[in-house]
């Protein structure tokens, strides 16, 4: 399901770089210790999860797959 | 222009060889969102944005095939289209967007690893959904 991001994630994502047009693919590690590898944000606020994550709190956020990161 | 298309990469535009844009050069970024986020205050792109060149863009005439041209994770039709007019010699990425997320791909993606200068970003174009 889709869940928006609070705004310090949203923040945070808009410093970093896109992983397509409009979208970036992201780790997120839950408040619980949890998880949940290669999941879609949408304009740095929207996040696409598993109904299971749906309200678990966000401990941290990263860039999926940092090897598609652009050269320098 | 076509020279950039002719010799971008068949791999995705982050393994592109980096360059500098062609004076004239249009590219296109297609958005779901009217409040595209990858565009700043100043009407630039902030580094890492994606786009597309302005010829690759003339086969896409509505916010579904553009989901399914650059396939996009996000089913929202991409139905609005800014114009990015990056100052010559801005630095780029190209190459071929890769199938993924149930759609086919095939479009001409350009990364501009270092976003572009103000007042570069025009729009948006509103497109029909399908």
């Amino acid at each position: 399901m889709r869940r928006r991001l609070p705004s310090e994630w949203s923040k945070l994502l808009t410093g970093l770089p896109e992983s397509g047009m409009g979208y970036q693919r992201v780790d997120i590690r839950f408040s619980d210790g949890s998880v949940q590898r290669d999941c879609p944000v949408f304009n740095a606020e929207e996040l696409e999860v598993p109904d299971q994550f749906a309200t678990k709190e966000i401990a941290d956020v990263k860039l999926h797959g940092a090897g598609r990161l652009p050269r320098t | 222009m076509r020279g950039l298309v002719q010799t971008a990469s068949t791999g995705p535009a982050a393994d592109g060889e980096p360059r500098g844009t062609a004076p004239g050069s249009v590219f296109m970024r297609f958005t779901a969102y009217l409040n595209d986020r990858r565009i700043t205050p100043e009407k630039g792109l902030l580094p890492g944005t994606y786009a597309t060149t302005e010829e690759d863009s003339r086969v896409v005439a509505t916010g579904e095939q553009a989901v399914e041209r650059y396939a996009l994770p996000n089913p929202m039709p991409a139905v609005y289209r800014f114009r990015i007019d990056p100052k010559p010699g801005t630095s780029h990425q190209a190459g071929v967007v890769q199938p993924a997320y149930g759609h086919v791909g095939g479009g001409v993606e350009v990364l501009f690893t270092a976003g572009t200068a103000g007042d570069t970003v025009s729009g948006p174009t509103v497109l029909p959904e399908a």
